[in-house]
């Protein structure tokens, strides 16, 4: 493989890595430009996610026939579940929380996660385990020239993409999206407007919850493996992304979180021991993304006012 | 009534102090000049009581034949906790800035403190002046790389001024440099000038060792002149603390710096990717013994150095909470922007709280790993900070003997409660998640367990007021 089919195979990497950390990031965004809340729980939803879709899969013994409806089955009831728990905690946990300070509903957000990764120790066990091979093994594995695109690749990258125009269509043309960018701009306002604003943030955590769900799954169909401390690193990079693209932007959280896993699969692939440093990139992007442009790549710069 | 009185009196000082015009010229009006150490050592007169307390304590814990290693693990393991939550107070509760990261200045000051202690010390540490000039040539290092850093950002933020899309673009390009420089480095040699990275990283190192190396003649003969054994031990061991805890102070001002200027949430995360950037670094660095982590520690820690530590931990936090500069903090934490209408620095207020707070955390870390024959980078991962932010929290944000209580019950319980280990930390969200709900202000609120003005010195107004009779 030459120089640059090895390079093009990363970036097809990259944008496959960058598309699962998209899936989470839009939830955290949109979460943030709604309430200002780092919604610390949301990576714990995408594993939940993961795990829903492995109990379903071998509850319906989809694991053992791979098939494409049973992909279906499995998104269908990963997506079920985490629209449950992600309306559950905001209504528990974050609406009691509504006038309180942030800083207290940013600790509560990391209790109901720490709570979600270590319940989810005691209930699914500890180690990692395997997820079944969802994706039905027909044929060769596409190819352009040497470059192998592996099918699960492709899942994943379409996807997301339609994900993304659904996502953009509900949020651009329906009155649901329409009272949502409301509430975004300008809370109070809004709700003087007749918007329920109760009602928006519930399902904005359904939406961002469901779309963690799909990546969980999807996370789970290209590693092969889910765990209860599954959610702690992708979703902490998913917020990366969504303050790199400018949190609360939409748009950025997807760009962001391709810039990310393409950053992150060159370094893995170009810099010695590069494997080592993965988890330290994105962090390193993000204490200099706060230094040179706190607003991030797509964001506007917001000044608080009294 | 009482002020007419002393003005009839001429013979007091500050009655006629009262009467004199103002010229302009300045009058003395205290009674008697005390020496400014005699009034700060009257003002703080519980600390070397409590001292001496402690090194008597002390002899019991270490030397007693009832209390056993494990006991003994326990206590020490609770006094660090008590200065680690304390410190962690200072910045989370007292100046109400979310850090999620203290445990990376916690691997700070232990790596920081327990590697130089190891290996730069000379045998037994009888070569503290060794130690120092290591510290010594470290910062200066240190200085030089953050100047340059500090330049290149300045460059990378002024070119938005020129269009707004430039910092974004000149970032990218100096990433992408750093990167390549990276890849490219191993396979040139000698180095071609534009690996900019490598060439500095080397500079840098070569300056040290040419430091470390030229002064170590004199440094070996200063400490000759000092008195050897243990004494000449533990200033070695105070040099590593106190080294330790300097960088993990200075790591607080390069985190602290920029990002305090964001919003409380995004402090959060930024001191949470800073964490795990150090412990990334840890893992990756050869001599720091990477995953497998530091052995051979110096065993130096015992209870009269954490007490003492925790002690000075406890009377700085509180100086500083109920001073005037802690009042100017508190301002920043209760409404920034009312408090920089009124005057207050408030990134100088926040920076300043993240350092002292980021300093003790080193400390603590120091103390930390001279108790442990080898430490670990996976011993101060997120669950070390998020378990210091429970303590906190629980024990009331703000409130200085909460943190205490709290840090000793949490350090404790669980050593008590071993069969329910699986259960702790889904108990500790479900405790903080509840607090949060139904108590957020913590148990403590922003009360303290003992009246304020014990520990607190009478200002000179104050004394002036109270003229003998």
């Amino acid at each position: 493989m030459s120089a640059s089919e090895f390079f093009l195979q990363q970036i097809i990497n990259g944008l496959s890595v960058g598309a699962v950390y998209a899936l989470i990031a839009v939830g955290y965004t949109m979460v943030y430009g709604l309430l200002r809340l780092i919604n610390f729980a949301h990576g714990e939803v995408f594993m939940v996610g993961a795990m829903g879709a492995m109990y379903t899969a071998v509850w319906t013994g989809v694991a053992r026939q791979p098939a494409w409806w049973g992909i279906a089955v499995v998104l269908a009831a990963a997506v079920m579940v985490c629209c449950v728990l992600g309306f559950a905690i905001e209504r528990l946990a974050y609406r009691p929380l509504r006038n309180q300070p942030r800083i207290t509903a940013l600790i509560t957000a990391i209790g109901v996660s720490l709570l979600l990764q270590y319940g989810g120790q005691i209930a699914f066990g500890a180690t990692p385990q395997a997820f079944p091979a969802l994706v039905p093994p027909t044929g060769e594995a596409p190819t352009i020239g040497r470059i192998v695109i592996d099918r699960v690749d492709i899942i994943i990258f379409g996807l997301t993409i339609a994900l993304m125009l659904l996502l953009s269509w509900i949020i651009l043309k329906t009155r649901t999206g329409m009272a949502l960018r409301a509430v975004s701009f300008r809370f109070d306002t809004s709700s003087l407007m007749g918007i329920n604003t109760d009602r928006i943030i519930a399902i904005t955590f359904v939406i961002g919850s469901a779309l963690a769900a799909i990546g969980g799954v999807l996370y789970g169909i290209k590693y092969r493996q889910v765990w209860p401390l599954m959610g702690l690193m992708p979703g902490l990079k998913a917020f990366i992304a969504a303050v790199l693209g400018g949190i609360g932007s939409v748009p950025g959280a997807v760009l962001g979180a391709l810039v990310l896993g393409l950053t992150e699969i060159m370094v893995v692939a170009y810099v010695d021991g590069g494997s080592q440093y993965r988890d330290g990139v994105a962090f390193v992007i993000l204490i200099v993304i706060l230094l040179v442009k706190p607003s991030g790549l797509l964001g506007k710069n917001v000044i608080e006012k009294v | 009534m009482e002020q007419a009185q002393h003005a009839a009196d001429p013979s007091q000082a500050p009655a006629a102090a009262l009467e004199t015009p103002d010229t302009g010229e300045y009058h003395e009006i205290l009674p008697t000049e005390r020496s400014p150490w005699l009034n700060f050592l009257l003002s703080n007169w519980a600390v070397p009581l409590a001292l001496l307390a402690v090194v008597g304590l002390g002899q019991i814990v270490d030397n007693s034949d009832y209390i056993n290693s494990y006991y003994r693990r326990i206590i020490y393991l609770s006094g660090i906790s008590v200065i680690m939550a304390v410190s962690l107070q200072l910045i989370n509760g007292v100046s109400g800035q979310f850090s999620l990261g203290h445990a990376g200045f916690m691997a700070l000051g232990a790596y920081l403190s327990a590697y130089p202690l190891k290996t730069q010390a000379g045998t037994d540490s009888q070569n503290p002046a060794g130690l120092l000039l290591y510290y010594l040539a470290l910062f200066a290092v240190l200085i030089m790389a953050a100047v340059v850093l500090v330049m290149l950002f300045r460059i990378v933020r002024l070119s938005g001024r020129v269009h707004s899309s430039l910092p974004g673009i000149l970032l990218l390009l100096l990433a992408a440099w750093v990167i390549a420089d990276i890849a490219a480095a191993g396979r040139y040699d000698p180095l071609p000038p534009w690996l900019l990275w490598t060439q500095g990283t080397r500079l840098l190192t070569r300056t040290f060792e040419w430091i470390t190396t030229s002064a170590a003649q004199p440094a070996a003969a200063l400490s000759e002149w000092l008195p050897g054994g243990d004494l000449r031990g533990s200033i070695s061991f105070l040099i590593a603390i106190l080294g330790g805890g300097v960088c993990a102070a200075i790591a607080g001002l390069v985190v602290g710096l920029p990002t305090l200027r964001l919003r409380g949430d995004y402090l959060a995360i930024a001191t949470l990717g800073f964490a795990e950037i150090i412990r990334v670094a840890i893992n990756n660095s050869v001599p720091l013994g990477r995953s497998t982590g530091l052995r051979g520690i110096v065993q130096a820690t015992n209870f009269a150095w954490i007490f003492c530590a925790a002690i000075i931990t406890i009377v700085v936090v509180w100086r500083i909470t109920y001073s005037a500069k802690g009042r100017s903090i508190a301002a920043v934490r209760e409404d920034e922007i009312a408090a920089a209408a009124v005057g207050i620095d408030t990134t100088h207020h926040k920076v300043l709280a993240f350092i002292v707070g980021a300093f003790f955390a080193g400390v603590g870390g120091a103390l930390f790993a001279h108790m442990n024959f080898i430490i670990q980078p996976s011993q101060f991962d997120f669950m070390r900070s998020v378990e210091l932010v429970v303590m906190v929290t629980l024990g009331g944000l703000g409130s200085i003997s909460g943190a205490i209580v709290t840090a000793v019950i949490l350090t404790t319980a669980p050593e008590m409660l071993r069969q329910f280990e699986k259960w702790r930390m889904v108990i500790y969200s479900a405790l903080l998640i509840a607090m949060m709900l139904l108590r957020p202000q913590g148990i403590l609120g922003h009360r303290e367990l003992w009246p304020r003005r014990w520990l607190r010195p009478r200002s000179r107004a104050a004394r002036a007021k109270e003229v003998p009779a």
